[in-house]
């Protein structure tokens, strides 16, 4: 049966679990140990880093082969694709229009050009973050469903 | 659509992780067909078919 070619290996995925916890050890250590107590430009280089990490493990952990890929899983990975997507894309319509009204109705700093482009920007990356997190918690959710009706199979 | 693998599978007397050995398969996939809940491709269709000696619409037949 043809497989697809641009997963990566089953052991990428285990290598992303790993290194996923990791990186949120490293953001909740950073923010609470070292804040104030090393330099601005360090402590951005240093998060800007643990979010590579973290995205670059969800991205393993979100395209990487399972232990026996097939067509049903295939058919599993789109549909939790579709539904990650759709609520993505929900999220961040809702974020926009927020964002919108709060700068024809907010405070007057909120006005700012500079200021509505940071929001922006941190919007269109939480929104990939997120989708990431929403597929693969979509798509391991209905994987052990399905492990567990089997093992309650008569 | 429906399909007859849990009967086709009873006759044989052979559980689901031994279809799904035999097609080269997951469990899951096997139980997903059997329950309706996904519908095979033509070439795991043939798979099926040829491991019970039965034909594909034998096998699988519209609603």
């Amino acid at each position: 049966m043809k497989k697809n070619k641009f997963l990566l290996p089953y052991k990428c995925q285990i290598a992303g679990w790993i290194i996923l916890p990791v990186s949120l050890i490293a953001m909740t250590l950073l923010l609470n140990l070292f804040l104030g107590k090393i330099s601005d430009t360090a402590m951005r280089c240093c998060i800007i880093l643990d979010m590579i990490l973290g995205g670059l493990s969800l991205m393993m952990i979100a395209f990487s082969e399972e232990k026996s890929e097939d067509e049903f899983i295939e058919h599993l990975r789109g549909k939790s694709l579709a539904i990650a997507a759709g609520i993505t894309f929900t999220i961040a319509i809702i974020w926009f229009i927020f964002l919108i009204t709060y700068n024809f109705y907010g405070t007057p700093d909120m006005a700012d050009t500079g200021t509505m482009m940071v929001y922006n920007a941190l919007n269109l990356m939480s929104s990939v973050f997120m989708m990431f997190f929403i597929y693969i918690i979509t798509l391991k959710t209905n994987l052990a469903i399905y492990k567990w009706r089997c093992n309650h199979e008569k | 659509m429906k399909n007859n693998i849990r009967v086709e599978r009873a006759i044989m007397r052979i559980s689901q992780q031994e279809l799904a050995d035999i097609v080269g398969v997951s469990r899951q996939t096997i139980y997903a067909i059997e329950n309706g809940r996904f519908i095979p491709s033509t070439e795991l269709a043939l798979k099926l078919s040829a491991c019970f000696g039965k034909t594909v619409n034998e096998l699988f037949s519209l609603d």
